[in-house]
């Protein structure tokens, strides 16, 4: 599905990402990628949807090289993001948005979507006069438009409760089991990436610790190193 | 959050209502009326001097539409809109001394030369974030100035002397006596002006208005959406150009007369100005900018004091009303909306 290989990212001198190699081998799968502040994790997202240039190695999708390919090409693709910042269009009204993007992309079912992120009662609303909260879900519900294959979610729960955050995940998993998208999710709150993602990828200072299963990546002691600054 | 990933299609969120559909079509008939009444001004207004000012006002209106669709629909300020007000002009007067084109001929040769060059420097700056783009068009409309009156341009150009035009033959019945004729040009200078006015209104009620706003809003959100940004930033460019290239052209016909003045960045600086007085964010603000600002030069200049009377009332006018005198009108019809209503409420 996804292949990344020996991607290397820097920002003048400094290497934000190093050598990063990992495979989503499987479509229908939650991918988190975790790491502490600093770790690379969006840059990696940004190498990943085009967004950033990598210096070097390339991303693979389905086989296919696609790292010179354009941010919109990737997207008609089936790869779509949302964002660690919200990034919505303020001055266009929820409506407007959705329907704009779902009519580039064919998106047969937007009203689903717009169900499903509990967007109805928003939907006339500018979006930059509405609660933070559902400025994320129109963000999330921009990725979700046109039936893409992989989703890229960069801290999609940032802003959002402990039980939205839940519910977010419980949806995401429903979403990538029943659809086959297949989802990365870069997120800070671990115990949510540890509870619901099928595999996880860790990285710190740009480079890869582990990748695997959630177990394996949890008692794996360089990720306990990262996080707690000592090794158990 | 809801279920998503059950298949079943459904209908599109939203189909255009009865009731504004009946708007748009009460709209449509109130602006055919009001092209209609406006053929017959010089009826009403029989000095030909007004007139011409009225006509000077309309054409700068043109330019001004053009130039408030790029500013409210990019986000995008033209500096070099003389070059699309002059280029057009000598092309038209190219067309008809040097070609030996007919009035006809040489109008379409000038809007397409003018359209044609725009697109070709649009595709270049265009992708400069907004002061650089400012300063490029700006330093377009000054070389071209410079190659007007080049002294190697002189035989095409007439070098500072400008090209004086004579028309074989008339446009659209008018002959070049017509054309300078306050009364009789005035139907085509309204006509052009309500054409660029209902382009600019179909264009940003279009798709196209809308990703070009969506693009403003936050085009890289709009590249990871799918969207090539830089077509319709193109188009858009071209667009605001053409209608530029009008005024460019009326100017030309109305004065058979091309300098390299119509280069330099005071014409444009007009319509600028003219556009900000107005405001852009409707169609009509521009227009209204443009009568204001003609109708301002002609007040000051009797005084002797234009450029201190102009700047003074031009800062008045920016400070009072940030969104420009259209802004005032549209806020001051509002009020009146609601006051009306309530009264209608507290009658029943």
């Amino acid at each position: 599905m996804l292949r990344v290989e020996d991607l290397s990212v820097s920002y003048g001198s400094v290497q934000a990402l190093e050598g990063v190699s990992f495979e989503v081998a499987k479509a229908g799968v939650l991918h988190g990628i975790i790491g502490p502040n600093g770790a690379g994790k969006s840059t990696l997202m940004d190498a990943i949807t085009g967004r950033r240039k990598p210096t070097r190695g390339r991303v693979l999708v389905d086989g296919d090289d696609i790292t010179n390919r354009t941010v919109a090409w990737r997207r008609r693709q089936g790869m779509s993001r949302s964002f660690q910042r919200t990034s919505i269009f303020p001055g266009l009204t929820v409506r407007e948005q959705l329907e704009l993007v779902a009519s580039e992309l064919g998106e047969p079912n937007l009203d689903q979507i717009i169900d499903a992120f509990e967007l109805r009662v928003v939907l006339d609303e500018p979006a930059d006069s509405i609660a933070y909260g559902d400025q994320r879900r129109v963000d999330i519900a921009l990725a979700m438009i046109g039936q893409p294959k992989l989703m890229l979610l960069d801290e999609p729960a940032a802003g959002l409760s402990t039980a939205e955050t839940i519910a977010l995940f419980e949806h995401l998993t429903v979403l990538v089991r029943q659809r086959g998208v297949t989802a990365l999710v870069v997120e800070h709150d671990v115990d949510a990436v540890f509870r619901f993602c099928d595999d996880i990828t860790a990285l710190d200072l740009g480079k890869l610790l582990v990748t695997g299963k959630p177990a394996a990546v949890r008692s794996d002691p360089r990720v306990i190193c990262a996080y707690l600054g000592t090794a158990a | 959050m809801a279920d998503l990933a059950s298949p079943a299609a459904t209908t599109p969120a939203r189909a255009t209502s009865p009731m504004s559909r009946h708007l748009v079509r009460s709209g449509l008939w109130l602006w055919i009326a009001i092209v209609v009444i406006g053929l017959f001004v010089p009826k009403l207004l029989t000095s030909s001097f007004y007139l011409g000012l009225l006509i000077n006002g309309m054409v700068l209106g043109v330019a001004a539409v053009g130039i408030g669709f790029l500013m409210q629909q990019c986000g995008l300020v033209m500096f070099g809109v003389a070059a699309f007000i002059g280029l057009p002009a000598y092309l038209l007067g190219i067309g008809s001394m040097h070609l030996s084109l007919g009035p006809h001929a040489a109008v379409l040769f000038a809007l397409l030369g003018s359209t044609a060059f725009a697109a070709l420097v649009g595709a270049l700056v265009v992708r400069a974030r907004p002061l650089p783009f400012a300063m490029l068009t700006l330093a377009l409309a000054q070389m071209l100035k410079s190659v007007s009156t080049l002294q190697a341009m002189r035989p095409v150009t007439g070098g500072d002397d400008g090209l004086t035009m004579t028309f074989a033959g008339g446009f659209l019945g008018l002959s070049q006596a017509q054309l300078a004729k306050a009364s009789t040009f005035w139907p085509l200078a309204w006509l052009a002006l309500c054409a660029a006015m209902t382009l600019v209104w179909v264009a940003t009620h279009s798709r196209f208005g809308q990703i070009l706003r969506a693009t403003q809003a936050n085009e890289e959100r709009m590249r990871f959406s799918g969207f090539d940004t830089y077509l319709p930033r193109l188009a858009a460019f071209t667009l605001a150009a053409f209608i530029i290239s009008v005024s460019g052209v009326l100017t030309g016909l109305n004065s058979a007369f091309a300098s390299p003045e119509l280069l330099d960045f005071a014409t444009g600086g007009h319509a600028l100005v003219a556009m900000l007085v107005g405001g852009a964010s409707t169609v009509f603000g521009p227009v209204l900018g443009s009568l204001l600002y003609t109708w301002g030069q002609d007040a000051f200049g009797a005084t002797g004091h234009l450029e201190l009377l102009t700047g003074i009332a031009v800062v008045a006018v920016i400070a009072a009303f940030p969104k420009g005198a259209s802004g005032f009108v549209i806020q001051m019809a509002r009020k009146v909306a609601g006051t009306s209503r309530k009264d209608r409420d507290a009658a029943r």
